[in-house]
């Protein structure tokens, strides 16, 4: 059942009922998602062979509202970028209606601007982390790759929700209605001055000209002052590190998974499996966790108030305004061939702050392009204000549909 | 080389877990059984498989609280659960979630009787919770040594508890011990069994010149596995410090095993010092007021309170109230029996002259038989009212801890009545001296000694069921008449 495309194929589609909201539609999901019986290896060689015993509660609830299971892309290892992740080539080639990418830097939107898909992070603890995989426990989120902001509107309400096997989640999450997008309230857009030292000239003229369109749509666009847009990366990696190293601390060959059968003893069991189990560029991040764990916690506990502080600062700026726009991606980092962490960083720096201030944010693809590459438009709201930024998204898209029909 | 025992002052501190007996494990809903067959208690969370999210007990937290306010200690409005990062096999995902940061409860104390008899009240910094690890069974016999993994005790609730270095002398350890143990089995929290290691109890030993201020460097005891064994591991340590500093060799910081058949504490490991990090997936505990009080509301009167009262309402004396308080079972036992009219003295006399013996025989607790107060006091009333002789309701009281079934019942069935009768009993004491003409003549020569013998001669004679006083009078009569 292996092809370039897909880690695990089901023989038939599954699908468990034939009404809902997502009644008939065909989902891609990543093998970082449960679902009992398939691959479950997170694109990882510690989790060689590995089946989920159960479903994530995202399963659970895609299969209540309808939907099809058709199978799952490739992904980078354990989901941190999207090297070696076939999802956009998936959708690309046909295959399915929704895919499922969970968004630890940036990951969903960033497959939106690889496919020409809108790719959306929702607020954290809106929807369950019961039965993904993970990472990154505190920043990672499931997100979406559809063909229209009301198409992730629609799997948001399906899946979102409080989950008694997930305790981090929200104890009460806002209704996200599909059908009806809330009133155009939401019409201030801010542009931190700051994002200005991350584009090309170029880039930033592409910009420019994308955010005519939200101007056209009837937003109005401010441009203000997001000081520290700087520390966002490096507060998103300390954190992710060590997070990272804690979480990756069940992989050890012991229960499941890829397990050096050569060792002398426990010990050297360790340290061959976890040794052999990951890939450089993982290896070198929870390398870089392990530091701050042992070598240099005072760093994770600065990470952890400068975090604080920027999401408070994120919160202000949001007293003056509804929305924030940025592009995705800059121009000159291309994310599927970011070999290192440092890379990594780079490629995502843009689409990172949503992460490690847990906001909601869409990527519109198709409006900001510099010469052939997509940049996306990002727009970033308020924690929970998911229905405002997809509604905004909404009509955005319908303004350049009925400009291009003109 | 012997030193001198006043010249150093040893400072002792411990670290004490005591396992929850809440109905699960305190992160998924799997039974908190560890004792069964291997792996049976185990689910996708204690296993740490991929995508397992920590659902924090309810149940687990509030009987930590009440451990908690019976050790006197203030409850944090909030708490959370760290990482406490280490590799070893019993521990599924690299880390054991405990409070390292924000303990659920800090500022507590224990009061004792020193041994000089004054009291004393030793200080609690904090306890916090915290899972268990796996058991690891290591089968060295064979070709090939290998080792198991038993998740059964993995993720089950603990409470540690961690002293100030208030302690001076394994006596004060000890008694620290005995009297937490006594309040935190009160709760009903926990079984706090460190025979069957539900409570385990490690001790920190410094020395210092009599009367310095400052502290030593500390060494840790393990392994001590009852409370006499903590208390002879400190006096052995105590002892071994002293040698060390008159020979003037420095002590390090490290671990030492107790090793109770030979009596000696062994080098360990080194002390290892892990990072913890705050964990993103267990929440934050929020203890707000409402919750508290409904908490505090079921922390039962304390051992010594119910001691106090128990000597003011009922004139027992010291150590029988002492002892009638030790247990919460035993104290609610004896109340209640008390509730039935019987004598309290009666009442706590038979509990420990009796009863406890015999349940101690059977190794079996209160809760293991059928036996309940109302039971216990239909019996004491049936020898108060002379029904039945003492003899007797010792063997009706075994009986009612094997069978099922009110004294009365037993006694009828057993035919324990006691004998009044003076006829039957008249003609029991005729048959006995008739059959004893010597030691009857031996009495009227002045041999007081064999009014005993013939007693219980009589007494056999009517199967033990002789009301004896009205025995011993027909027999006085006779014999003082022939």
């Amino acid at each position: 059942m292996n092809s370039d495309i897909f880690t695990y194929q089901p023989e038939s589609p599954l699908q468990e009922s034939t009404d809902g909201l997502l009644a008939g539609r065909q989902i891609l999901i990543q093998p970082d998602i449960s679902v009992q019986g398939w691959l479950t290896d997170a694109g990882c060689q510690a989790l060689t062979g590995y089946q989920a015993v159960m479903d994530a509660t995202t399963i659970v609830r895609l299969k209540s509202a309808g939907a099809s299971l058709i199978g799952s892309t490739r992904m980078a290892e354990l989901g941190l970028g999207i090297n070696d992740s076939t999802m956009a080539e998936a959708v690309c080639a046909g295959h399915g209606d929704l895919g499922l990418v969970t968004d630890l830097l940036g990951e969903a939107r960033m497959t939106a601007c690889l496919s020409g898909w809108f790719g959306y992070k929702p607020s954290y603890g809106l929807l369950s982390r019961f039965g993904l995989v993970g990472l990154i426990p505190s920043m990672e989120c499931t997100g979406f790759l559809a063909q229209s902001p009301a198409d992730i509107a629609k799997a948001l309400s399906a899946l979102a929700g409080p989950d008694e096997n997930d305790f981090s989640m929200a104890p009460e999450t806002p209704e996200i209605n599909p059908s009806t997008p809330p009133e155009q309230a939401a019409n201030r857009i801010g542009i931190p001055r700051q994002i200005t030292d991350h584009l090309t000239a170029s880039a930033q003229t592409a910009f420019s000209a994308g955010l005519e369109h939200a101007a056209g749509a009837g937003f109005e666009i401010i441009e203000l002052d997001l000081p520290g847009f700087d520390q966002f990366a490096a507060c998103h990696q300390i954190i992710a590190a060590a997070e990272a190293s804690s979480t990756c601390g069940k992989y050890d060959g012991v229960r499941y998974g890829f397990r050096a059968e050569e060792a002398q003893n426990w010990n050297d069991m360790y340290i061959q499996s976890r040794g052999r189990g990951f890939g450089t560029r993982i290896k070198s991040f929870l390398f870089q966790g392990a530091y701050f764990q042992f070598e240099n916690y005072p760093a994770f506990e600065n990470a952890c108030v400068l975090r604080q502080k920027l999401i408070n600062r994120l919160n202000e700026v949001f007293e003056s305004v509804h929305l924030l726009a940025l592009p995705a991606r800059a121009a000159h980092a291309d994310p599927c061939g970011a070999d290192t962490i440092e890379d990594t960083y780079a490629a995502f720096g843009l689409t990172l702050p949503a992460n490690l201030a847990g906001l909601p944010a869409l990527c519109l693809p198709g409006i900001i392009k510099n010469d052939e590459t997509d940049l996306g438009l990002q727009l970033m709201g308020p924690h929970m204000a998911d229905a405002q930024v997809l509604a905004a998204g909404s009509t955005i898209n319908a303004w350049i549909k009925g400009v291009g029909s003109k | 080389m012997t030193p001198d025992n006043n010249k150093y002052e040893a400072v002792i501190g411990l670290e004490i877990h005591a396992q929850l007996n809440a109905a699960t494990k305190l992160f998924c809903d799997c039974p908190n059984q560890p004792g069964e067959a291997p792996n049976r208690n185990t689910c996708p969370v204690c296993l740490w498989l991929p995508g397992a999210l920590p659902r924090l007990s309810r149940q687990a937290v509030e009987k930590a609280v009440l451990a908690c306010l019976a050790a006197n200690c203030t409850i944090s409005e909030e708490s959370a659960f760290d990482q406490k990062v280490y590799y070893y096999p019993d521990l599924p995902k690299g880390f054991q979630l405990s409070q390292h940061h924000k303990p659920l409860a800090v500022n507590g104390w224990i009061d004792i009787i020193g041994e000089d008899g004054s009291p004393r009240r030793l200080g609690i910094h904090h306890i916090h919770m915290e899972e268990d690890v796996a058991r690891l069974v290591h089968e060295t016999e064979g070709k090939t040594p290998i080792s198991l993994v038993d998740f059964n005790r993995a993720g089950a609730p603990l409470i540690e508890i961690v002293t100030e270095p208030d302690m001076r002398s394994s006596y004060e350890a000890m008694e620290f011990l005995k009297a937490l143990r006594s309040r935190l089995r009160y709760t009903g929290s926990t079984e706090c069994s460190m025979e069957q290691g539900t409570m385990r109890a490690d001790a920190n030993i410094s020395l210092r010149p009599a009367g310095a201020k400052t502290f030593n460097t500390k060494v840790e005891v393990k392994n001590m596995n009852s409370i006499h064994h903590v208390g002879d591991a400190i006096g052995h340590e105590i002892h071994r410090q002293a040698e060390c500093l008159e020979r003037g060799e420095p002590i390090t910081l490290h671990t030492r095993l107790w090793d109770p058949d030979k009596r000696v504490t062994t080098p360990m490991r080194e002390k290892f010092a892990g990072p913890c990090l705050p964990d993103p997936s267990v929440p934050a505990i929020r203890m707000d007021e409402a919750w508290l009080a409904s908490i505090r509301k079921r922390l039962p009167e304390m051992p010594a309170q119910k001691s106090e009262r128990f000597i003011a309402d009922y004139s027992l004396p010291a150590g029988e109230a002492l002892a009638m308080s030790q247990e919460r079972d035993i104290a609610e036992f004896f109340e209640a029996a008390v509730q039935q009219a019987v004598p309290p003295r009666k009442a706590a006399n038979w509990i420990s002259g009796h009863l406890l013996p015999a349940l101690k025989d059977r190794g079996l607790g209160l809760s293991d038989t059928r036996l309940t107060p109302d039971r216990f006091a239909g019996l004491l009333l049936l020898l108060d009212q002379e029904k039945i002789n003492a003899g007797a309701a010792r063997e009706v009281l075994a009986q009612m801890l094997d069978k099922d079934g009110p004294p009365q019942q037993i006694v009828a069935q057993g035919g324990f009545e006691q004998v009044s009768d003076a006829d039957k009993l008249e003609a029991v004491v005729d048959a006995i001296l008739a059959e004893h003409p010597d030691d009857v003549a031996d009495y009227k020569k002045g041999n007081a000694k064999v009014l005993g013998f013939l007693m219980g001669m009589a007494m056999k004679a009517s199967q033990g069921k002789a009301n004896p006083k009205l025995l011993k009078e027909i027999l006085a009569n006779r014999l003082d008449s022939q």
